[in-house]
């Protein structure tokens, strides 16, 4: 408290923060590393709770029987396919079946204009230099009979998978049993609307921006005519087969948005009392929940929610309408060899629960947590209990700016930050006494003196260094389009366009600090550490505000490069720290994040060799898919790290590779005396 | 209606004579007559309208006196006297009161008998001679809340408006009729829910009740189990006869249902009244004139149904080239006696194939844009599928006061991205918490185009008084309203016409069809606070003012001070007992003069031995305190460096300044 008003305790807690600066340091890191794991071990998060009263999912009782529709409907699905040989979506058809239930059916066409030039070299140059992909979304209204179609809910399915080829044909099956089952009642108070998606997210994204009118200029659609109120909330489904085994369920939206923890808790709830197992990222619940396994089983649930997290994707349909403030879950039905598995009439069974429980609700979805995570499907770690660990690690770095900044003025060298500087202060008091005599020397009186007796850190120095730095980023976040034009010129193919913007300017970037070193700049001690400084604090303010946008990209920059960012310091061991600092790049942030997913996730260990060419195809696919979904779906994954973290990065960059000049302290002094 | 104005007469005595035949007049011999009327429509998507329109004249006598009411109702028998003294006591001349459960669908059942906004919808036009409307009009919202079972009582001046182009008199407006544009309110409540403590207090007013005739079939279950349902009460002045010499007071009281036999029956389409309202008929309401049945057999032209029993008449209607048949029950006429009730029975030879309907010439669908709690906006989409003929509409829009609307961001286009130039606008800016704002558009549509009319607004932020209790499950906006004429007739359930009932809409044919539609009401979100936490809200700003507050109070208002830290140096264990918050030595001066300030300042310590004396209590706390200057130093000479700052340094000591003498003896003592 006394911290402004008592200039003794502020001198004692710089003092301490100075003198004890590595151990407390070490100590933050530690500490809050440690924290941060012990978070997914059982006795340190809390048991999941239905926080909004109104859901009610226990009283729903389960009516589905149309589950022979959806078996017919999904061998019919399956047969048009077989035909047209995976041809596009069978519009009439799935049309039909819509509307023979009796439901409002739309169709939506949309033109989606991919900022890659065509792989197939067009002749014309000009708008048909880009990939164009179109497509039609068919969208069936059931219009609620309690209430003058002011609210909705949403059931969706992909038509099919663009990336796996996977069909899901199963998914329209048991939506339009289920429409035929919830036509019957007349107890909805909220419109449902069925949305089969053509081409997977862009398609998505295509509906949700027509239906709320939001245009963007690469995506063309027809307008919507039929329209329901505003949407509470939306279910995704994904069935692989006619029968699962468990359903996976998915949550990590665009930008790292997370669906409200209410609505996991209603889809865990009900698979549970339909007796379908439910898992996260493909992993099971541990069992027994506590002990060794089961806390390495919650760590890695927990690692893989938030290495997807951080990416910014989102890994189903339901991802996209956390953008407009629309829960919503994706749930995977996956037949895993020789488990029991459940047929479509369970799988009805909680899909009604769960429309019959957001028919319940009086409210949007407001009262539990938006930021969490989940190291199981029935614990979490809330917003609240993760910060603090968070905290600590950025601590170090303000731990370690603050010291620097306090040891500006140091005349010797050598003691690069901390420690000493409670000496010199006071040789400095001591002058000052000498020099006057007078007790009631006011302290800022001190401060000028020692300001003028040894150079602080050239602030102006900073100006060129971080003006280099931003441009660099700049370059690098328009780089990957640039490069896909000239690239173009050159007959090179899109994809290698991107990738060489993508990571071109990060490699040239490299030899910056030789021309830095190269232009004459104050480059005392003490200007170095100004330099430090101010990158650390830069660091501090970049990964708390990622933090607070998407915590796992936050958390995950933070583990790896405060430490290493905080240890840097010009001249010693330069080979080491450079090796270190391109282990932290965004770069190779990249590269140690996808090694550790994969290695989370891959079973099969191929040898040495493959694995790394495995790890550098999926490394090479999510920075295109990192620069495309940037432009697609609005993904600002690739700008923050472009545009603030490597600026920031290459500045430490700098710092390492810089060289101390003479220190001025001295020839300011010996000027002095001359 | 120049006759009647004639009537207001100049001298003292005709106007008593004439006052003496009125009051004779009614007591002797005036007329009423009852009517009932429905009408069952079978919609190609499957859903079948039931309308019922129970209609009361009344042959009022509207001479009025100088000034005062225009008619005064007496001597009540068919028309509800509860109703009759609200009317005659604010001095209604027509009022139009909906409350609907759903919302029509234009685009698949083309246009209803009446319109109505989802919600609760009244507007009523008071008589010329009316002083105070806004006092009029609170009276009469407050005693039909209390009449209806309503929440009608919150209409209040931030829902009502005057638009002065989209509801004009439905009834007479000439002569002693004529009225001020002044003296029209309106007012929307979207949220009301419509349900059967509304229904028992309007089929009350019916003058059979629901005892017999077709007022019968109202069974609260079934009527709120449908689509769509809506209740009605419609006054107007309407011509006595074709010459229009004199004038009668109609009501009209309207029930209109959609019933999805589909969705309960297994996808069969089939309908019968013993299903539909779980009875049947047995008979018409004995006061009634009119007791007939309509059932709409167009339909069965192309798809075919059975209907039963054999109607008493077929009927074809022809106009504007769109005929209809009408199969037409009387139940005067219908032998009753022979038949256990008459139970309309449709039963259709297929399985209900579900066709998408054409959607009407004209219609219209609104939606919010946008997302985030920021910014909004309102788009509607008018479309008009003439092939050739452009269409004149006015648009209304009201909008509550918590969304502002901007004006400037108003864009009438058509899809094709051509501007339509309004040719009038109508702007009444609304102000927060006083009055909403109310836009009126008059345009024209071209052919065969939609037309978008769109506008942002920016979301208030209420005060947090003003939230209701479920305050995040959003704020309605009510339907926007399309008046228009339109020429054609071929999307009207009934085309609407001068006369009353419904016999006169199914039957006479015009060249002018006035429409009014409404449109979908809209759920918005406005920036809501956590109401959940207001516990960690206070803790947390709590927190915050304490320490902001409490340091910047130190910082200003005590004095700073050098002193000599060698002699202000206190020993370990005061060190320690401060570090514990029990630091309590203080000089005896400090004592005196305010002895409570002592825990505040606990640096200050005091080295005079003659403390302890005074203070005894001190000493079992601190019992090494007298020699804690020498053991103190040996204590931290070890650490050379900490010991010579405290020697060279002076150390800032705080004083609250209130006690200047005693810094002045401090200063005395070193």
């Amino acid at each position: 408290m006394g911290l402004l008003s008592d200039p003794k305790s502020r001198e004692r807690f710089s003092r301490i923060a100075a003198k004890y600066n590595s151990p407390l340091c070490f100590l933050a890191y530690v500490v809050g590393v440690v924290w941060f794991l012990a978070l997914a071990y059982k006795p340190f998060n809390h048991k999941t709770y239905f926080s909004e009263n109104a859901l009610l999912p226990g009283l729903v009782e389960g009516k589905f029987r149309t589950e022979n529709t959806a078996s017919r409907i999904s061998q019919a699905m399956k047969e048009i396919k077989n035909v047209t040989r995976d041809g596009p979506m069978p519009v009439a058809w799935v049309v039909n079946q819509l509307r023979d239930l009796g439901l409002d059916t739309y169709t939506q066409e949309y033109i989606q204009t991919i900022p890659v030039p065509s792989a197939s070299k067009s002749t014309e140059l000009g708008k048909d230099m880009f990939v164009t992909l179109n497509g039609t979304n068919v969208y069936g209204i059931l219009r609620a009979p309690r209430a003058a179609s002011t609210e909705a809910i949403v059931l969706s399915a992909p038509y099919k998978h663009y990336l796996t080829m996977d069909h899901n044909n199963h998914a329209f099956g048991l939506m339009v049993a289920l429409a035929a089952h919830f036509r019957k009642s007349s107890y909805w108070s909220k419109d449902i609307i069925f949305l089969l998606v053509d081409y997977d997210e862009i398609g998505m994204e295509a509906w949700l921006q027509e239906y709320h009118y939001t245009k963007s200029p690469l995506l063309k659609s027809s307008p919507l005519h039929g329209r329901s109120g505003s949407i509470q909330a939306a279910i995704n489904l994904e069935l692989n087969s006619d029968q699962v085994s468990h359903f996976n369920i998915k949550l990590e939206g665009l930008n790292g948005l997370l669906p409200n923890l209410d609505l996991v808790n209603l889809v865990v709830q009900l698979c549970n009392r339909e007796r379908i197992p439910v898992k996260l990222h493909k992993q099971h619940d541990p069992f027994p929940p506590e002990g060794w396994p089961a806390f390495r089983q919650n760590l890695k649930t927990m690692s893989l929610m938030m290495l997807h997290q951080a990416t910014g994707m989102p890994n189903g349909l339901h991802g996209l309408f956390l953008r407009y403030h629309i829960e919503a879950v994706t749930l995977e039905g996956v037949l895993e060899p020789g488990r029991a598995t459940t047929g479509f009439y369970r799988m009805g069974r909680v899909l009604e629960g769960v429309f019959r429980s957001l028919n319940n609700l009086l409210e949007r979805f407001h009262q539990s947590f938006f930021f969490y995570l989940l190291p199981a499907s029935d614990r979490y770690v809330s917003i609240g209990m993760y910060m603090p660990p968070f905290g600590l690690i950025l601590l170090v770095t303000a731990l370690k700016a603050i010291a620097l900044w306090i040891s500006i003025g140091t005349p010797d060298p050598d003691p690069w930050e901390g420690g000493e500087n409670v000496e010199i202060e006071r040789i400095q008091s001591g002058k000052t006494e000498d020099g006057q005599g007078d007790n009631t020397v006011s302290r800022r009186g001190v401060t000028k003196i020692r300001t003028q007796n040894y150079s602080n850190g050239d602030g102006w120095s900073l100006v060129p260094v971080v003006a280099c730095c931003q441009v660099a980023g700049f370059i690098s976040s328009v780089s990957p389009m640039v490069m896909t034009g000239l690239g173009h010129l050159f007959s090179t193919k899109p994809y290698q366009a991107i990738i060489t913007g993508a990571t071109g300017m990060f490699f040239a970037s490299l030899f910056m600090p030789m021309c830095i070193t190269r232009y004459r700049l104050a480059c005392t001690v003490n200007t170095l550490r100004l330099w430090k400084c101010a990158a650390l604090v830069l660091q501090a303010i970049i990964l708390a505000a990622t933090a607070a946008a998407n915590f796992s990209l936050g958390m995950l920059m933070a583990v790896t490069m405060v430490p290493v960012c905080a240890m840097v310091r010009p001249g010693k061991l330069r080979f080491l720290q450079a090796v270190l600092m391109l282990l932290v790049s965004p770069f190779g942030l990249l590269i140690v994040y996808t090694g550790l997913y994969l290695l989370l996730t891959e079973t099969e260990y191929h040898g040495v060799f493959p694995s790394a060419i495995h790890l550098c195809t999926v490394v090479y696919y999510n920075i295109l898919s990192g620069v495309i979904h940037g432009y697609v779906l609005g993904t600002w994954q690739y700008s923050l790290l472009a545009l603030a973290v490597f600026p920031n990065w290459l500045f430490f960059w700098c710092i390492v590779f810089k060289k101390r000049d003479v220190p001025v302290v001295e020839t300011k002094e010996e000027k002095k005396k001359s | 209606m120049a006759a009647l104005g004639v009537m207001n007469g100049n001298a003292l005595f005709p106007v008593f004579l004439c006052l003496f035949c009125c009051v004779f007049h009614t007591g002797a011999s005036t007329t009423d007559e009852y009517s009932e009327e429905l009408l069952i429509v079978p919609f190609r998507s499957g859903q079948v309208y039931s309308h019922f329109e129970f209609t009361t004249s009344w042959d009022v006598d509207f001479a009025g006196s100088e000034g005062g009411p225009r008619y005064k109702l007496h001597h009540f028998r068919l028309f509800p006297r509860a109703l009759g003294q609200v009317l005659t006591e604010y001095r209604v001349q027509e009022m139009h009161l909906t409350l609907t459960q759903g919302m029509w669908q234009q685009d698949k059942w083309g246009y209803p008998v009446v319109s109505a906004a989802p919600g609760a919808e009244l507007w009523v036009w008071f008589q010329q001679e009316v002083a105070d409307v806004d006092q009029a009009w609170f009276g009469l919202t407050n005693a039909l809340s209390g009449l209806f079972c309503a929440s009608l009582n919150f209409i209040d001046s931030t829902s009502t408006v005057t638009p002065h182009l989209s509801f004009r008199p439905q009834g007479l407006a000439g002569g002693v009729f004529s009225t001020k544009p002044s003296h029209l309110r309106y007012a929307t409540l979207p949220r009301e829910n419509v349900c059967t403590e509304n229904l028992t207090p309007w089929k009350k007013l019916l003058p059979c009740s629901t005892r017999t005739g077709l007022a019968a079939l109202f069974h609260a279950g079934q009527l709120y189990n449908t689509q769509y349902s809506s209740l009605g009460v419609h006054l107007r002045p309407v011509c006595r006869n074709d010459s229009c010499s004199d004038a009668s007071l109609e009501l009209r009281q309207v029930l209109s249902t959609v019933a999805d036999p589909p969705s309960v029956l297994n996808g069969k389409q089939d309908w019968s009244m013993k299903r539909y309202f779980s009875r049947s008929l047995s008979g018409p309401c004995p006061l009634a004139v009119t007791s007939r049945v309509y059932v709409d057999v167009t339909v069965n032209q192309t798809s075919s149904f059975t209907l039963k029993p054999e109607p008493t008449q077929v009927k074809m209607t022809n106009y504007q080239g769109y005929s209809r048949q009408l199969a037409v029950y009387d139940l005067w006429a219908f032998p009753f006696h022979k038949e256990h009730g008459l139970n309309v029975d449709m039963k259709w030879k297929k399985e209900v194939s579900y066709s998408q309907p054409s959607p009407p010439r004209l219609y219209v669908h609104r939606f919010v844009t946008g997302y985030g709690q920021d910014h909004g906006g309102i788009m509607s989409l008018l479309y008009n599928r003439h092939p050739y003929m452009e269409q004149q509409v006015i648009y209304m829009e009201l909008i509550p006061w918590f969304t502002r609307m901007y004006l400037h961001t108003l864009k009438v286009e058509t899809t094709e991205g051509n501007v339509v130039q309004p040719l009038l606008t109508r702007y009444q800016p609304g102000s927060d918490r006083q009055s909403p704002y109310l836009l009126e558009l008059v345009l024209t549509l071209p052919p065969d185009s939609t037309t978008r009319v769109s506008f942002s607004f920016q979301r208030a932020f209420l005060k947090w008084t003003e939230y209701p209790p479920d305050a995040n499950h959003g704020f309605y906006i009510s339907s926007a309203v399309l008046t228009t004429i339109l020429r054609q007739a071929d999307n009207f359930t009934v085309p609407p016409a001068l006369g009353s009932g419904l016999q006169a809409g199914l039957f006479q044919s015009s060249t002018e069809y006035p429409l009014r539609l409404h449109t979908e009401t809209l759920l918005i979100s406005l920036p809501t606070p956590d109401f959940s936490m207001p516990y960690n809200v206070i803790c947390l700003t709590c927190t915050v003012i304490a320490i902001a507050f409490g340091s910047l109070h130190n910082l200003t208002t005590r004095r700073f001070q050098y002193t000599d830290l060698k002699k202000a140096n206190p020993g370990w264990r005061a060190r320690l007992a401060q570090l514990f918050g029990r630091g309590k030595q203080t000089s005896p001066e400090d004592k005196n003069q305010d002895p409570g300030e002592e825990s505040e300042d606990p640096g200050e310590e005091n080295e005079d031995p003659g403390e302890e004396s005074e203070d005894p209590g001190e000493e079992s706390e601190d019992p090494g305190k007298e020699n804690d200057d020498p053991g103190e130093e040996s204590e931290t000479s070890d650490d050379e460096g900490t010991d010579n700052i405290r020697e060279r340094r002076k150390n800032i000591k705080t004083e609250s300044p209130s006690r200047e003498d005693i810094l002045k003896s401090d200063k005395k003592d070193r």
